[in-house]
């Protein structure tokens, strides 16, 4: 059965193919490229059910008519260190493939699976430690604060600060005035505090 | 991390490795030379291979032997 056909379509299929082949575990190897390209190629052509070790290794491995594979283990070895270069992009040069290439063991034939992006803090981000965790809150109204920006606060800041300096000034001219010797004597309530 | 090479013998043939792996140490380079050894026996065709003859050779990156892994005689 081909998932292919089924749940990814070919052109996203032929794009990854294109960028797993640009990884390193295939640029070293020609056969691994040779390989994974003869599979997954075969399999999007609707001949999946025909890829075995025998053309495997006629088509793609550059072997002769008269590769035997049941005395010759070269593509079943191939097929295992496929899977490990296949492990290995995807641990360490995973970005920007969304689709997962894996060849299941036991037989030939890819599989294609859409993988959902997921960000990628959550995979550099480290699990916090349980005991680490708070526990959770009771189930009370939090205070409520108010958040101000920085010019707010020098508004009000200013704001208050006016207030006082008014303030300051009303007493200043109060108490001179009061203090000031007018014509007719000392104001009354201090002439009465002078009794 | 190094990398280590899996190259493949048998008595009269061997599938060299071209790419190798990255591996944290040599334990994890033993696991990964039986999990290649498991593959190989897994495959979907029947086969007449004495795998009695077969082993891994695992090498680091100036491929100079560091120890080498039989194949058992059958999957276990």
């Amino acid at each position: 059965m081909s998932v292919t056909e089924e749940e990814v379509p070919a052109d996203r299929v032929v794009e990854t193919l294109e960028s797993l082949l640009r990884a390193p575990p295939f640029v070293r190897s020609p056969k691994l490229t040779r390989f994974l390209r003869f599979v997954v190629e075969e399999e999007l052509a609707g001949r999946g059910a025909t890829i075995k070790a025998y053309t495997i290794a006629t088509q793609a491995l550059g072997r002769g008519p008269d590769f035997d594979p049941s005395l010759d283990p070269s593509v079943r070895v191939e097929a295992g260190r496929l899977r490990r270069a296949l492990d290995e992009v995807y641990a360490q040069h995973a970005d920007g493939l969304d689709i997962r290439v894996s060849v299941p063991v036991g037989g030939y034939r890819p599989r294609f699976i859409a993988t959902e992006a997921a960000p990628a803090v959550a995979d550099d981000a480290p699990l916090p430690d349980p005991a680490e965790v708070p526990p959770p809150a009771p189930d009370r109204p939090s205070p409520t604060v108010i958040g101000l920006t920085p010019r707010g606060q020098a508004a009000i800041i200013a704001l208050l600060a006016g207030i006082l300096l008014v303030l300051c000034i009303d007493l200043g001219l109060t108490v001179s005035a009061r203090m000031a010797p007018g014509p007719a004597g000392p104001p009354r309530d201090m002439a009465v505090r002078g009794q | 991390m190094p990398r280590y090479f899996f190259d493949i013998m048998g008595s009269t043939q061997s599938v060299p490795d071209e790419a190798g792996l990255d591996c944290r140490d040599l334990g994890e380079a033993h696991r990964q030379a039986r999990t290649l050894i498991a593959d190989a026996m897994s495959g979907p065709e029947a086969t007449r291979i004495d795998w009695h003859a077969w082993r891994v050779e695992v090498r680091d990156e100036h491929r100079t032997l560091l120890f080498t892994v039989p194949f058992p005689p059958r999957l276990g």
